[in-house]
């Protein structure tokens, strides 16, 4: 048997070994994406396409890399730079090259089918083939993919409950989350002791005594001051007094966080003007004082 | 015949041309044939393997060799040495400034017959040999050298309208002194390409110039046998031509020559001005295929690659300033280019 038969066979028993792991390959690769389908719920038959192209992919490229003859030099050390000579000079006929061949062919002998075998990839693979395959059942039969579907659910729809809690009681749910709130020291049963009930609620109807129609004003504590005490604003995180003045003039506003205007406006058209101020005009009591203050004043500049 | 026991039925045949039958019992004892020319050589020469295995690798490729050393280091002698073991015929030319084109490659002379008639006849010079030892070539002017070029090349020579075929092998052996520059005239490139080698010849050490002391301070003479005969030196070149070389060595050959010569930022461009011609991607290929033979092995390696571009290009490269200011040998720079490739 010359040289190139036995390249020929040890090519054939190499190519065996390729196509084994490439194969490990194929089933590697469906396992994964199997899984992958098996939790999302699609068929695994798809699996076959993804693995059938890596396949593919990797025949092409392990095709161009395959070279026994580098292998075996790289392997056999007797064989290195000898047997691509002898390859390279196989048409060749004169007798170094003929010696060449004869010495080849000997140490040819000598090459083990084992050589070819990559134990390390192999054996990797084989045990990865083995615990996607063991994944792949278990994620299958213990229906793994329902009882995270059920955790997903429970998760969502308790998280769904708190929005539609929040977007139906809107103010309400606010203070009972403890914001500040001017309604936030309401409570039912201050509010039933009251004949008339003070005025400044925000919660309309609440109010009501226990007689009906006395609540809001009706009774005797009622009060035109309908804005109510003195309270605190929160502006950027910061609380302010503030005690809104309407007799003043001008319009008030409120709105929420959102633009929405929550309350209408509170347009004040009574203005008085100092003239009719009866709380400002200088009594004839007090000119003189203010006359000599201006003077002062005038002095000092 | 010292090595009578490995040539007895070469010998029979050894008045002919070189048969196929010889160059089988050739290529069997190839290794007992360099060892034993070795060890005759070694009778007289003491240590410069280097030298003698390169001398040796320019015979068997039928190519031309120039070595380069210090005066007393037996350049002239080794040659000699050679050439007796080889049983070929030896002449020698001592290059001087007064040495004529016609010194080296003979001239026509009138001679006088019986009938007392006058013609011209051919006389041959010593290029009419097999081995010439042109000593210390550099002392030769310009134009002796070149009566050297179309003997070297072509192997033939030239005078009037008469071309004079040179006999196989021949081969020229040339010695020059790299530090005695005054009234010399360095060969031209053209002229240095044709040597398939330079080979440097180095001192002994201690140990082998003790050898050479004893040796040539005794009342002993030493003396070489004849080895090889013709045949045998026509065989192994047939034989080196025939050595068997993968594509991959020959692509390494060759990148090997074509990084000598600069381009882009390759070392070449930072040490050489110019690089190799292809001749000496044939040399190279050539001289390894020889170092494979003599060393007994039916391919040629990388090694052999790597060890013959020392000789082979380091005539071949010439250094830019850059080089000769670091103070780089064209060795260096050729070990630098290996390490690139």
């Amino acid at each position: 048997m010359d040289v190139l038969d036995k390249l020929k066979e040890a090519k054939i028993v190499f190519l065996g070994l390729r196509a084994y792991k490439l194969l490990l390959d194929f089933i590697i690769g469906f396992l994964i994406v199997a899984v992958l389908l098996q939790l999302l719920g699609v068929s695994m038959i798809l699996a076959v396409a993804p693995a059938a192209l890596y396949f593919i992919v990797q025949l092409f490229r392990e095709g161009r890399k395959i070279n026994i003859i580098r292998h075996l030099e790289t392997s056999y050390g007797g064989l290195r730079e000898r047997l691509s000579t002898a390859y390279d000079n196989r048409a060749g006929s004169n007798l170094i090259v003929e010696d060449l061949m004869n010495d080849v062919s000997v140490r040819l002998e000598d090459v083990e089918t084992s050589s070819f075998v990559e134990s390390k990839a192999l054996t990797s693979r084989t045990v990865a083939t083995v615990v996607l395959t063991f994944i792949l059942l278990t994620v299958t039969v213990l229906n793994i993919r329902g009882l995270i579907l059920g955790v997903i659910n429970e998760n969502t729809d308790l998280s769904n409950a708190v929005n539609n809690a929040k977007e139906r009681y809107g103010n309400e749910f606010q203070a009972m989350m403890g914001q500040r709130w001017e309604g936030s020291n309401w409570s039912a049963e201050n509010e039933e002791e009251k004949l008339g009930a003070q005025p400044g609620g925000s919660r309309p109807g609440y109010g009501q005594g226990p007689i009906p129609g006395t609540g809001f004003g009706v009774g005797s504590e009622s009060s035109a001051d309908i804005y109510g005490k003195a309270s605190a604003a929160s502006i950027e995180g910061k609380n302010i007094d503030f005690q809104l003045h309407p007799e003043y003039g001008g319009n008030i506003e409120i709105r929420e966080s959102d633009g929405r205007v929550s309350a209408n406006d509170f347009a004040i058209t009574n203005v008085e003007s100092a003239d009719t101020c009866t709380d400002c005009a200088v009594g004839p009591e007090h000119e003189e004082i203010v006359r000599r203050y201006f003077e002062k004043i005038s002095e000092g500049v | 015949m010292v090595g009578g026991s490995i040539w007895d039925s070469v010998e029979k045949s050894s008045k002919g041309d070189v048969s196929e039958v010889d160059l089988k019992e050739v290529y069997s004892k190839m290794k007992d044939i360099y060892s034993s020319v070795r060890k005759e050589v070694a009778r007289v020469i003491i240590g410069q393997d280097d030298v003698m295995e390169q001398v040796l690798i320019a015979i068997f490729t039928e190519n031309h060799a120039l070595l380069e050393g210090f005066p007393g280091l037996g350049k002239t002698m080794i040659v000699r040495a050679l050439a007796s073991v080889m049983d070929l015929k030896f002449r020698r030319i001592q290059c001087t400034p007064d040495l004529m084109p016609s010194d080296v490659t003979g001239t026509y002379i009138v001679e006088e017959d019986t009938a007392g008639r006058k013609r011209f006849r051919f006389e041959e010079g010593p290029v009419f040999t097999n081995i010439l030892l042109a000593d210390e070539i550099n002392r030769a002017t310009p134009k002796s050298q070149s009566s050297l070029l179309e003997a070297m090349q072509e192997r033939q020579i030239t005078i009037g309208n008469t071309t004079h075929k040179l006999e196989r092998p021949f081969f020229v052996l040339a010695t020059q002194n790299p530090i005695e520059m005054e009234g010399t005239y360095p060969l031209p490139e053209a002229q240095v390409d044709r040597f398939l080698l330079k080979i440097k010849v180095g001192y002994p050490t201690i140990e082998e110039e003790e050898k050479v002391v004893e040796l040539y301070s005794s009342e002993f003479t030493p003396m070489v046998n004849r080895m090889l005969t013709k045949n045998h030196v026509l065989a192994v070149q047939e034989l080196t031509k025939k050595m068997p070389i993968s594509r991959d060595i020959i692509e390494y050959a060759l990148k090997i020559v074509s990084t000598t010569r600069p381009s882009g930022k390759n070392t070449a461009s930072h040490y050489l001005d110019y690089g190799a011609s292809p001749r000496a991607s044939i040399g190279i290929v050539l001289a390894s295929k020889a170092r494979a033979l003599i060393n007994g092995r039916n391919y040629v390696s990388k090694d052999d690659i790597k060890a013959m571009s020392y000789p082979v290009l380091r005539h071949r490269i010439i250094l830019n300033f850059e080089s000769e200011r670091k103070g780089m040998s064209t060795d260096d720079v050729i070990a630098e280019i290996l390490k690139e490739v």
